[in-house]
Protein backbone atom coordinates (compact mmCIF):
# COMPACT_ATOMS: atom_id res chain seq x y z
CA UNK A 1 0.00 0.00 0.00
CA UNK A 2 3.01 2.25 1.05
CA UNK A 3 4.78 1.82 -2.29
CA UNK A 4 1.72 2.39 -4.36
CA UNK A 5 -0.54 5.01 -2.44
CA UNK A 6 1.86 7.35 -1.17
CA UNK A 7 3.20 7.99 -4.77
CA UNK A 8 -0.26 8.31 -6.49
CA UNK A 9 -1.53 10.20 -3.90
CA UNK A 10 1.26 12.89 -4.21
CA UNK A 11 1.05 12.35 -7.92
CA UNK A 12 -2.28 13.52 -7.72
CA UNK A 13 -1.89 16.24 -4.91
CA UNK A 14 0.87 17.66 -7.84
CA UNK A 15 -1.70 17.53 -10.98
CA UNK A 16 -4.74 19.22 -8.73
CA UNK A 17 -1.82 21.96 -8.02
CA UNK A 18 -1.16 22.56 -11.42
CA UNK A 19 -5.04 22.75 -12.65
CA UNK A 20 -5.47 24.90 -9.77
CA UNK A 21 -2.24 27.49 -10.73
CA UNK A 22 -3.18 27.02 -14.85
CA UNK A 23 -6.57 28.01 -14.11
CA UNK A 24 -5.48 30.82 -11.75
CA UNK A 25 -3.44 32.22 -13.85
CA UNK A 26 -5.84 32.40 -16.97
CA UNK A 27 -8.63 33.89 -14.28
CA UNK A 28 -6.55 36.30 -12.83
CA UNK A 29 -4.51 37.79 -15.91
CA UNK A 30 -6.79 37.67 -18.94
CA UNK A 31 -9.85 40.01 -18.63
CA UNK A 32 -13.12 38.33 -19.13
CA UNK A 33 -15.26 39.19 -21.98
CA UNK A 34 -17.19 42.36 -21.97
CA UNK A 35 -21.26 41.80 -21.51
CA UNK A 36 -21.81 43.48 -24.99
CA UNK A 37 -19.28 41.26 -26.62
CA UNK A 38 -21.04 37.85 -24.54
CA UNK A 39 -24.13 39.28 -26.27
CA UNK A 40 -23.35 39.94 -29.04
CA UNK A 41 -22.27 35.85 -29.85
CA UNK A 42 -25.34 35.27 -28.03
CA UNK A 43 -27.28 37.44 -30.64
CA UNK A 44 -25.05 35.74 -33.56
CA UNK A 45 -25.99 32.24 -32.23
CA UNK A 46 -29.56 33.52 -32.61
CA UNK A 47 -29.22 34.71 -36.06
CA UNK A 48 -27.64 31.99 -37.15
CA UNK A 49 -31.14 30.04 -36.93
CA UNK A 50 -33.19 32.22 -38.73
CA UNK A 51 -34.14 31.95 -42.31
CA UNK A 52 -35.87 35.42 -42.17
CA UNK A 53 -37.55 38.67 -41.29
CA UNK A 54 -40.22 41.44 -40.98
CA UNK A 55 -39.07 44.70 -39.85
CA UNK A 56 -40.42 48.06 -39.59
CA UNK A 57 -37.67 51.14 -40.32
CA UNK A 58 -37.68 54.29 -38.98
CA UNK A 59 -35.98 56.60 -41.41
CA UNK A 60 -33.88 59.69 -40.26
CA UNK A 61 -36.53 62.14 -41.59
CA UNK A 62 -39.59 60.61 -40.05
CA UNK A 63 -41.11 58.36 -41.84
CA UNK A 64 -41.25 55.00 -42.04
CA UNK A 65 -40.62 52.11 -44.48
CA UNK A 66 -41.90 47.82 -44.30
CA UNK A 67 -39.68 45.06 -45.05
CA UNK A 68 -39.49 41.64 -45.57
CA UNK A 69 -36.42 39.56 -45.95
CA UNK A 70 -36.22 36.31 -46.97
CA UNK A 71 -33.03 33.43 -47.56
CA UNK A 72 -33.76 31.00 -50.44
CA UNK A 73 -33.57 30.61 -54.25
CA UNK A 74 -34.42 33.91 -56.12
CA UNK A 75 -33.44 31.65 -58.84
CA UNK A 76 -29.40 32.29 -57.32
CA UNK A 77 -29.32 31.19 -53.22
CA UNK A 78 -29.50 34.36 -51.46
CA UNK A 79 -31.44 37.20 -49.23
CA UNK A 80 -34.38 38.93 -50.89
CA UNK A 81 -34.97 42.24 -49.37
CA UNK A 82 -38.60 43.68 -50.59
CA UNK A 83 -39.08 47.29 -49.45
CA UNK A 84 -42.86 48.85 -49.19
CA UNK A 85 -41.71 51.53 -51.21
CA UNK A 86 -40.95 48.68 -54.20
CA UNK A 87 -37.52 48.94 -54.12
CA UNK A 88 -35.62 45.43 -53.83
CA UNK A 89 -32.37 44.26 -52.95
CA UNK A 90 -31.03 40.81 -53.83
CA UNK A 91 -27.93 39.52 -51.96
CA UNK A 92 -26.35 36.65 -53.56
CA UNK A 93 -22.55 35.49 -53.44
CA UNK A 94 -20.27 37.36 -55.75
CA UNK A 95 -22.97 39.81 -55.78
CA UNK A 96 -22.14 43.76 -56.42
CA UNK A 97 -24.13 45.58 -53.72
CA UNK A 98 -23.89 49.02 -53.00
CA UNK A 99 -22.81 50.48 -49.73
CA UNK A 100 -26.68 51.57 -49.28
CA UNK A 101 -27.73 48.14 -50.11
CA UNK A 102 -25.47 46.47 -47.93
CA UNK A 103 -27.28 48.98 -44.80
CA UNK A 104 -30.22 48.09 -45.95
CA UNK A 105 -30.02 44.11 -45.66
CA UNK A 106 -28.47 44.98 -42.18
CA UNK A 107 -31.10 47.51 -40.70
CA UNK A 108 -33.85 45.47 -42.17
CA UNK A 109 -32.32 42.33 -40.08
CA UNK A 110 -31.80 40.26 -42.71
CA UNK A 111 -30.21 36.98 -40.73
CA UNK A 112 -27.34 35.98 -42.55
CA UNK A 113 -26.34 39.41 -43.39
CA UNK A 114 -26.52 41.05 -39.95
CA UNK A 115 -24.73 37.95 -38.69
CA UNK A 116 -21.73 38.11 -41.47
CA UNK A 117 -21.36 41.80 -40.33
CA UNK A 118 -21.26 41.59 -36.49
CA UNK A 119 -18.77 38.44 -36.53
CA UNK A 120 -16.54 39.95 -39.29
CA UNK A 121 -16.74 43.23 -36.26
CA UNK A 122 -15.72 40.84 -33.67
CA UNK A 123 -13.22 38.88 -35.73
CA UNK A 124 -11.26 42.08 -36.75
CA UNK A 125 -11.33 43.22 -32.72
CA UNK A 126 -14.09 45.15 -32.68
CA UNK A 127 -15.50 45.26 -28.61
CA UNK A 128 -18.95 46.48 -28.26
CA UNK A 129 -20.13 48.51 -25.27
CA UNK A 130 -23.66 47.72 -23.47
CA UNK A 131 -26.38 49.46 -21.86
CA UNK A 132 -30.08 48.81 -21.07
CA UNK A 133 -32.35 51.22 -23.18
CA UNK A 134 -36.42 50.61 -23.35
CA UNK A 135 -35.88 47.53 -21.55
CA UNK A 136 -33.66 45.88 -24.38
CA UNK A 137 -29.56 45.44 -24.09
CA UNK A 138 -28.44 47.72 -26.68
CA UNK A 139 -24.93 46.39 -28.15
CA UNK A 140 -23.21 49.23 -30.09
CA UNK A 141 -19.83 48.60 -32.07
CA UNK A 142 -18.28 52.32 -33.45
CA UNK A 143 -16.30 51.77 -36.27
CA UNK A 144 -14.34 54.30 -38.17
CA UNK A 145 -17.22 55.24 -40.98
CA UNK A 146 -20.25 54.06 -38.61
CA UNK A 147 -21.87 52.94 -35.37
CA UNK A 148 -24.08 49.79 -35.65
CA UNK A 149 -26.44 48.84 -32.54
CA UNK A 150 -27.98 45.37 -31.78
CA UNK A 151 -31.21 46.03 -29.54
CA UNK A 152 -31.10 42.20 -27.80
CA UNK A 153 -34.26 41.19 -25.40
CA UNK A 154 -34.96 38.28 -23.40
CA UNK A 155 -32.80 35.68 -21.57
CA UNK A 156 -31.42 34.64 -25.28
CA UNK A 157 -30.25 38.57 -26.32
CA UNK A 158 -32.65 38.03 -29.35
CA UNK A 159 -32.34 40.78 -31.79
CA UNK A 160 -35.75 43.41 -31.87
CA UNK A 161 -33.94 46.06 -33.33
CA UNK A 162 -31.47 47.92 -35.46
CA UNK A 163 -29.59 51.04 -35.41
CA UNK A 164 -27.09 52.66 -38.07
CA UNK A 165 -25.65 56.04 -37.52
CA UNK A 166 -23.66 57.31 -40.21
CA UNK A 167 -22.72 60.66 -41.80
CA UNK A 168 -26.21 60.68 -43.07
CA UNK A 169 -28.20 60.07 -39.66
CA UNK A 170 -29.58 57.67 -37.88
CA UNK A 171 -32.16 54.68 -39.30
CA UNK A 172 -33.29 52.78 -36.90
CA UNK A 173 -35.58 49.36 -36.99
CA UNK A 174 -37.63 47.07 -35.06
CA UNK A 175 -37.39 43.15 -35.99
CA UNK A 176 -39.79 40.08 -35.71
CA UNK A 177 -38.19 36.91 -36.90
CA UNK A 178 -40.24 34.59 -39.37
CA UNK B 1 44.57 21.14 9.70
CA UNK B 2 43.61 24.61 8.34
CA UNK B 3 41.22 24.78 6.08
CA UNK B 4 41.86 26.36 2.31
CA UNK B 5 39.70 29.20 2.41
CA UNK B 6 36.14 29.41 0.63
CA UNK B 7 36.60 31.51 -2.65
CA UNK B 8 33.40 32.04 -3.72
CA UNK B 9 32.89 33.75 -7.27
CA UNK B 10 30.45 36.93 -7.71
CA UNK B 11 27.38 36.04 -9.08
CA UNK B 12 27.73 38.22 -11.84
CA UNK B 13 31.05 36.47 -12.31
CA UNK B 14 29.72 33.01 -12.60
CA UNK B 15 27.53 34.13 -14.67
CA UNK B 16 29.59 35.61 -17.41
CA UNK B 17 31.85 32.44 -16.96
CA UNK B 18 28.90 30.22 -17.60
CA UNK B 19 27.88 32.87 -20.93
CA UNK B 20 31.36 32.79 -21.99
CA UNK B 21 30.72 28.73 -22.07
CA UNK B 22 27.97 29.04 -24.36
CA UNK B 23 29.17 31.77 -26.76
CA UNK B 24 29.01 30.04 -29.68
CA UNK B 25 25.00 28.87 -28.99
CA UNK B 26 24.30 32.69 -28.12
CA UNK B 27 25.99 33.75 -31.79
CA UNK B 28 23.96 30.94 -33.62
CA UNK B 29 21.09 32.93 -32.10
CA UNK B 30 21.98 36.46 -32.33
CA UNK B 31 22.78 35.05 -36.44
CA UNK B 32 19.48 33.28 -37.08
CA UNK B 33 17.45 36.26 -35.63
CA UNK B 34 19.45 38.71 -37.94
CA UNK B 35 18.87 36.74 -40.64
CA UNK B 36 15.20 36.97 -39.97
CA UNK B 37 15.01 40.61 -38.54
CA UNK B 38 16.94 41.56 -41.87
CA UNK B 39 14.16 40.00 -44.37
CA UNK B 40 11.64 41.09 -42.09
CA UNK B 41 12.70 44.41 -42.56
CA UNK B 42 13.32 43.71 -46.13
CA UNK B 43 9.01 42.65 -46.58
CA UNK B 44 9.16 45.94 -44.98
CA UNK B 45 10.52 47.96 -47.46
CA UNK B 46 9.97 46.40 -50.55
CA UNK B 47 8.52 43.21 -50.47
CA UNK B 48 5.01 41.36 -50.61
CA UNK B 49 2.90 43.37 -47.63
CA UNK B 50 -0.91 43.25 -49.08
CA UNK B 51 -2.37 40.69 -46.77
CA UNK B 52 -0.77 42.31 -43.95
CA UNK B 53 -3.19 44.53 -41.67
CA UNK B 54 -2.57 48.30 -41.74
CA UNK B 55 -1.25 48.20 -38.41
CA UNK B 56 1.35 45.66 -39.32
CA UNK B 57 2.32 47.20 -42.59
CA UNK B 58 3.40 50.44 -40.42
CA UNK B 59 5.81 48.16 -38.40
CA UNK B 60 8.81 47.96 -39.49
CA UNK B 61 8.61 44.28 -38.27
CA UNK B 62 5.17 44.34 -38.92
CA UNK B 63 5.12 40.81 -40.39
CA UNK B 64 7.00 39.50 -37.47
CA UNK B 65 3.58 40.64 -35.40
CA UNK B 66 1.14 39.01 -38.31
CA UNK B 67 -1.21 36.30 -38.61
CA UNK B 68 -1.83 34.43 -35.24
CA UNK B 69 -0.05 36.97 -33.45
CA UNK B 70 -3.09 39.31 -34.04
CA UNK B 71 -5.51 36.56 -32.21
CA UNK B 72 -2.69 36.68 -29.34
CA UNK B 73 -2.97 40.38 -28.93
CA UNK B 74 -6.96 40.17 -28.87
CA UNK B 75 -7.07 37.60 -26.22
CA UNK B 76 -4.00 39.59 -24.22
CA UNK B 77 -5.90 42.95 -24.91
CA UNK B 78 -9.58 42.05 -24.53
CA UNK B 79 -9.71 38.49 -23.01
CA UNK B 80 -11.40 35.62 -25.03
CA UNK B 81 -14.82 35.29 -27.21
CA UNK B 82 -16.28 32.59 -29.05
CA UNK B 83 -17.62 33.74 -32.24
CA UNK B 84 -20.33 31.13 -33.38
CA UNK B 85 -19.49 29.48 -37.16
CA UNK B 86 -16.72 32.12 -37.27
CA UNK B 87 -12.85 31.67 -36.62
CA UNK B 88 -12.40 32.97 -33.08
CA UNK B 89 -10.05 33.19 -30.59
CA UNK B 90 -10.79 30.26 -28.24
CA UNK B 91 -8.41 28.32 -30.67
CA UNK B 92 -5.28 29.90 -28.90
CA UNK B 93 -4.08 28.57 -25.77
CA UNK B 94 -3.77 31.24 -23.09
CA UNK B 95 0.22 31.42 -21.38
CA UNK B 96 1.51 33.39 -23.77
CA UNK B 97 -1.23 36.15 -24.21
CA UNK B 98 -1.26 35.79 -20.26
CA UNK B 99 2.41 36.93 -20.93
CA UNK B 100 1.92 39.53 -23.33
CA UNK B 101 -0.74 40.89 -20.84
CA UNK B 102 1.73 40.89 -18.44
CA UNK B 103 3.91 42.34 -20.38
CA UNK B 104 2.03 45.26 -21.03
CA UNK B 105 0.67 45.56 -17.67
CA UNK B 106 4.64 46.90 -16.79
CA UNK B 107 4.14 49.28 -19.92
CA UNK B 108 5.61 47.38 -23.12
CA UNK B 109 3.15 47.70 -26.01
CA UNK B 110 1.68 44.84 -27.41
CA UNK B 111 3.93 44.54 -30.40
CA UNK B 112 6.89 44.68 -29.37
CA UNK B 113 5.97 42.54 -26.09
CA UNK B 114 5.20 39.72 -28.46
CA UNK B 115 8.54 39.91 -30.62
CA UNK B 116 11.18 40.40 -26.89
CA UNK B 117 9.31 37.57 -25.45
CA UNK B 118 9.38 34.83 -28.73
CA UNK B 119 13.02 35.86 -29.18
CA UNK B 120 14.59 35.77 -25.87
CA UNK B 121 12.49 32.50 -25.51
CA UNK B 122 14.25 31.15 -28.20
CA UNK B 123 18.18 31.82 -26.55
CA UNK B 124 16.64 29.65 -23.19
CA UNK B 125 15.34 27.34 -25.77
CA UNK B 126 18.62 27.20 -28.10
CA UNK B 127 20.79 26.69 -24.35
CA UNK B 128 18.81 24.38 -22.53
CA UNK B 129 18.26 22.27 -26.19
CA UNK B 130 22.31 22.22 -26.11
CA UNK B 131 22.31 21.00 -22.46
CA UNK B 132 19.96 18.30 -23.43
CA UNK B 133 21.00 17.17 -26.22
CA UNK B 134 25.00 17.13 -24.79
CA UNK B 135 23.39 15.02 -22.30
CA UNK B 136 21.88 12.15 -24.49
CA UNK B 137 24.34 12.20 -26.93
CA UNK B 138 27.72 14.38 -26.76
CA UNK B 139 29.24 17.76 -27.08
CA UNK B 140 29.94 17.87 -30.96
CA UNK B 141 26.48 16.25 -31.81
CA UNK B 142 24.60 18.85 -29.30
CA UNK B 143 26.77 21.74 -30.95
CA UNK B 144 26.00 20.37 -34.16
CA UNK B 145 21.83 20.04 -33.24
CA UNK B 146 21.90 23.25 -31.77
CA UNK B 147 23.19 25.57 -34.59
CA UNK B 148 20.56 23.52 -37.11
CA UNK B 149 17.97 24.46 -34.62
CA UNK B 150 18.98 28.33 -34.70
CA UNK B 151 18.83 28.58 -38.43
CA UNK B 152 15.88 25.71 -39.52
CA UNK B 153 14.06 27.19 -42.28
CA UNK B 154 10.76 27.66 -40.30
CA UNK B 155 12.32 29.14 -36.79
CA UNK B 156 10.92 32.38 -38.12
CA UNK B 157 8.18 31.34 -36.41
CA UNK B 158 10.67 31.44 -33.28
CA UNK B 159 10.64 35.39 -34.42
CA UNK B 160 6.90 35.74 -34.27
CA UNK B 161 4.21 36.83 -32.03
CA UNK B 162 3.70 32.71 -31.60
CA UNK B 163 4.35 30.76 -28.12
CA UNK B 164 6.06 28.24 -30.17
CA UNK B 165 9.76 29.27 -28.54
CA UNK B 166 8.10 29.41 -24.77
CA UNK B 167 6.94 26.30 -25.45
CA UNK B 168 10.17 24.84 -26.84
CA UNK B 169 12.01 26.46 -23.87
CA UNK B 170 9.61 25.32 -21.59
CA UNK B 171 9.65 21.41 -22.86
CA UNK B 172 13.31 21.16 -22.85
CA UNK B 173 13.68 23.23 -19.34
CA UNK B 174 11.54 20.19 -18.17
CA UNK B 175 13.01 17.52 -19.37
CA UNK B 176 16.25 18.95 -18.23
CA UNK B 177 15.06 19.12 -14.70
CA UNK B 178 13.67 15.65 -14.68
CA UNK B 179 16.94 14.28 -15.71
CA UNK B 180 18.19 15.80 -13.07
CA UNK B 181 15.86 14.61 -10.49
CA UNK B 182 14.14 18.16 -9.82
CA UNK B 183 10.47 17.26 -10.72
CA UNK B 184 8.85 19.79 -9.36
CA UNK B 185 10.28 22.23 -11.70
CA UNK B 186 9.61 19.66 -14.73
CA UNK B 187 6.17 19.48 -13.69
CA UNK B 188 6.12 23.40 -13.26
CA UNK B 189 7.94 23.95 -16.99
CA UNK B 190 5.70 20.26 -18.67
CA UNK B 191 2.65 22.52 -17.08
CA UNK B 192 3.89 25.78 -18.70
CA UNK B 193 4.59 24.09 -22.33
CA UNK B 194 0.65 22.68 -22.12
CA UNK B 195 -0.63 25.58 -21.13
CA UNK B 196 1.17 27.29 -24.12
CA UNK B 197 0.57 25.26 -26.83
CA UNK B 198 -1.52 21.89 -27.38
CA UNK B 199 1.63 19.84 -28.44
CA UNK B 200 3.24 20.79 -24.78
CA UNK B 201 1.41 18.10 -23.34
CA UNK B 202 3.40 15.43 -25.25
CA UNK B 203 6.47 16.49 -22.98
CA UNK B 204 4.66 13.78 -20.43
CA UNK B 205 6.32 10.65 -22.44
CA UNK B 206 9.81 11.60 -21.98
CA UNK B 207 8.85 12.92 -18.11
CA UNK B 208 7.32 9.03 -17.92
CA UNK B 209 9.90 7.04 -19.35
CA UNK B 210 12.41 8.89 -16.77
CA UNK B 211 9.95 8.46 -13.93
CA UNK B 212 10.05 4.62 -14.87
CA UNK B 213 13.63 4.66 -15.19
CA UNK B 214 14.42 5.51 -11.87
CA UNK B 215 11.37 4.41 -9.63
CA UNK B 216 13.54 1.41 -7.78
CA UNK B 217 15.70 4.28 -6.64
CA UNK B 218 13.46 7.09 -5.49
CA UNK B 219 11.54 7.24 -2.04
CA UNK B 220 7.84 7.14 -2.24
CA UNK B 221 7.40 10.59 -2.01
CA UNK B 222 9.91 11.46 -4.58
CA UNK B 223 8.54 8.51 -6.67
CA UNK B 224 4.78 10.32 -6.41
CA UNK B 225 6.36 14.02 -7.48
CA UNK B 226 8.11 12.06 -10.55
CA UNK B 227 4.70 10.73 -12.01
CA UNK B 228 3.08 13.99 -10.62
CA UNK B 229 5.19 16.32 -12.90
CA UNK B 230 3.99 13.71 -15.90
CA UNK B 231 0.48 14.29 -15.18
CA UNK B 232 1.17 18.19 -14.76
CA UNK B 233 0.62 19.07 -18.48
CA UNK B 234 -2.30 17.11 -18.48
CA UNK B 235 -3.73 18.97 -15.75
CA UNK B 236 -2.93 22.28 -17.03
CA UNK B 237 -4.18 21.17 -20.45
CA UNK B 238 -7.54 20.50 -18.73
CA UNK B 239 -7.45 24.22 -17.20
CA UNK B 240 -7.75 25.87 -20.52
CA UNK B 241 -11.42 24.33 -20.95
CA UNK B 242 -12.17 24.58 -17.51
CA UNK B 243 -11.37 28.43 -17.79
CA UNK B 244 -13.48 28.76 -20.97
CA UNK B 245 -16.50 27.58 -19.19
CA UNK B 246 -16.00 29.95 -16.31
CA UNK B 247 -15.60 33.17 -19.15
CA UNK B 248 -17.89 31.67 -22.63
CA UNK B 249 -19.90 29.13 -20.04
CA UNK B 250 -18.74 26.91 -22.68
CA UNK B 251 -15.98 24.11 -22.35
CA UNK B 252 -16.12 23.36 -25.77
CA UNK B 253 -14.98 26.45 -27.13
CA UNK B 254 -11.52 25.53 -27.81
CA UNK B 255 -13.07 22.85 -30.44
CA UNK B 256 -15.86 24.46 -31.88
CA UNK B 257 -13.04 27.16 -32.41
CA UNK B 258 -10.92 24.23 -33.77
CA UNK B 259 -13.90 23.54 -36.28
CA UNK B 260 -14.38 26.86 -37.41
CA UNK B 261 -10.79 27.40 -38.47
CA UNK B 262 -11.27 23.85 -40.71
CA UNK B 263 -9.87 21.51 -38.37
CA UNK B 264 -11.79 18.38 -37.00
CA UNK B 265 -9.81 15.67 -35.76
CA UNK B 266 -11.19 11.90 -36.62
CA UNK B 267 -9.38 8.67 -37.07
CA UNK B 268 -10.11 9.13 -40.99
CA UNK B 269 -8.03 11.94 -40.70
CA UNK B 270 -5.05 11.59 -42.71
CA UNK B 271 -7.36 9.93 -44.96
CA UNK B 272 -9.29 12.74 -45.90
CA UNK B 273 -6.13 15.06 -45.94
CA UNK B 274 -4.73 12.91 -48.53
CA UNK B 275 -8.14 12.46 -50.37
CA UNK B 276 -7.95 16.58 -50.28
CA UNK B 277 -4.73 17.37 -50.91
CA UNK B 278 -5.96 18.18 -55.14
CA UNK B 279 -8.86 20.26 -53.71
CA UNK B 280 -6.31 21.95 -51.03
CA UNK B 281 -3.71 22.96 -53.89
CA UNK B 282 -6.20 24.88 -56.04
CA UNK B 283 -7.03 27.18 -53.23
CA UNK B 284 -3.55 27.41 -51.82
CA UNK B 285 -0.83 26.20 -53.67
CA UNK B 286 1.47 26.24 -50.23
CA UNK B 287 0.08 23.39 -48.95
CA UNK B 288 2.90 22.01 -50.98
CA UNK B 289 5.57 23.52 -48.47
CA UNK B 290 3.63 21.52 -45.67
CA UNK B 291 3.69 18.13 -47.01
CA UNK B 292 7.05 18.83 -47.70
CA UNK B 293 7.90 19.36 -44.38
CA UNK B 294 5.69 16.04 -42.98
CA UNK B 295 8.11 13.92 -45.15
CA UNK B 296 10.89 15.69 -43.76
CA UNK B 297 9.96 15.29 -40.19
CA UNK B 298 9.23 11.79 -40.69
CA UNK B 299 12.45 11.18 -42.11
CA UNK B 300 14.14 13.54 -39.56
CA UNK B 301 12.83 11.09 -36.57
CA UNK B 302 13.45 7.89 -38.59
CA UNK B 303 17.28 9.79 -38.66
CA UNK B 304 16.89 10.32 -34.70
CA UNK B 305 15.65 7.18 -33.83
CA UNK B 306 18.34 5.50 -35.74
CA UNK B 307 21.14 7.77 -33.80
CA UNK B 308 19.87 6.35 -30.47
CA UNK B 309 17.79 8.86 -29.52
CA UNK B 310 15.47 7.47 -26.39
CA UNK B 311 12.10 6.36 -27.70
CA UNK B 312 9.95 8.48 -25.44
CA UNK B 313 11.29 11.45 -27.52
CA UNK B 314 10.47 9.76 -30.81
CA UNK B 315 7.02 8.93 -29.83
CA UNK B 316 6.77 12.51 -28.54
CA UNK B 317 7.96 13.71 -31.34
CA UNK B 318 6.08 11.24 -33.78
CA UNK B 319 2.68 12.39 -31.89
CA UNK B 320 3.31 16.25 -32.54
CA UNK B 321 4.23 15.43 -36.56
CA UNK B 322 1.51 13.15 -37.15
CA UNK B 323 -1.65 13.99 -34.82
CA UNK B 324 -2.54 17.44 -36.72
CA UNK B 325 -2.91 15.09 -40.12
CA UNK B 326 -6.01 13.67 -38.30
CA UNK B 327 -7.76 16.76 -38.00
CA UNK B 328 -7.99 16.22 -42.07
CA UNK B 329 -5.51 18.66 -43.23
CA UNK B 330 -1.70 18.98 -43.82
CA UNK B 331 -1.94 22.72 -42.88
CA UNK B 332 0.32 24.38 -40.68
CA UNK B 333 2.72 21.02 -40.06
CA UNK B 334 5.56 22.94 -40.98
CA UNK B 335 5.14 25.22 -38.05
CA UNK B 336 3.73 22.46 -35.54
CA UNK B 337 6.78 20.23 -36.40
CA UNK B 338 9.16 22.91 -34.70
CA UNK B 339 8.10 21.52 -31.45
CA UNK B 340 9.36 17.81 -32.18
CA UNK B 341 12.69 18.02 -30.83
CA UNK B 342 14.01 14.73 -32.21
CA UNK B 343 13.58 16.17 -35.65
CA UNK B 344 16.99 18.34 -34.60
CA UNK B 345 18.82 15.13 -33.58
CA UNK B 346 17.89 13.59 -37.04
CA UNK B 347 19.32 16.53 -38.84
CA UNK B 348 22.58 16.42 -36.61
CA UNK B 349 22.68 12.76 -37.12
CA UNK B 350 22.71 13.62 -40.76
CA UNK B 351 25.12 15.68 -40.49
CA UNK B 352 27.76 14.14 -38.93
CA UNK B 353 30.09 14.17 -41.83
CA UNK B 354 31.71 18.02 -42.26
CA UNK B 355 30.59 18.54 -46.21
CA UNK B 356 27.42 17.82 -45.35
CA UNK B 357 27.25 19.81 -42.13
CA UNK B 358 28.02 22.27 -44.45
CA UNK B 359 25.67 21.83 -47.10
CA UNK B 360 22.78 21.97 -43.97
CA UNK B 361 23.94 25.54 -42.51
CA UNK B 362 24.28 27.16 -46.25
CA UNK B 363 20.83 25.78 -47.17
CA UNK B 364 19.49 26.53 -44.01
CA UNK B 365 20.45 30.28 -43.52
CA UNK B 366 19.09 30.19 -47.66
CA UNK B 367 15.39 28.60 -47.07
CA UNK B 368 15.30 30.63 -43.50
CA UNK B 369 15.55 34.33 -45.30
CA UNK B 370 13.04 33.04 -47.72
CA UNK B 371 10.65 31.63 -45.79
CA UNK B 372 10.64 34.92 -43.78
CA UNK B 373 10.11 37.06 -47.24
CA UNK B 374 6.89 34.57 -48.28
CA UNK B 375 5.10 35.35 -44.20
CA UNK B 376 2.69 37.61 -45.96
CA UNK B 377 2.03 35.21 -48.73
CA UNK B 378 1.45 32.78 -46.63
CA UNK B 379 0.46 31.66 -43.23
CA UNK B 380 3.17 29.42 -40.98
Amino acid sequence: MRTVGIPLLVALALAAAALGLAWSVEAVILPPPARGDLAATAALAVLQHQRGADSTLQLGRGGTLDATCMQGWFPRRGTLLRLSDGAQVLDYAHAHLTTQDVADLEIAGCPHVLDARVAHLLEDGARASSAITDGSLAVRFVTDRSTLTLYLAGRHDVPVGVAISGPRGTVRSRIRFQ
Amino acid sequence: MIDAPLIREPPLASVLAWMRERTAICAWWLGGRAVVLVSAVIVHVAGPRRRLSAIEQKHVLGALQSWDGRWYRIVAADGYLLVPGHQSDPAFFPLFPALLRVMHTLGVGYAVAGLVLANGAFLVALLAFHELTATLFDGGFARRATAYLAIFPFGYVFSMTYPESIVLAAMTLSALAAMRGRWLPAGALAAAAALARPEGVFVALPLVALAWQTRRTLPPIRRGCALGAALAPFAAAAAYPLYLDHVLHNPLAWNRAEQAWGRRFSLLGPVHAIERVGQAFAGNAWVVRDIAATILYVVLLYAAARAGAPRAWIAAGTAIVVLPVFSGAFTSIGRFGLLAVPVYWGLAAIGRRPRIDMTIRALSVALLAAATITIPLVFP
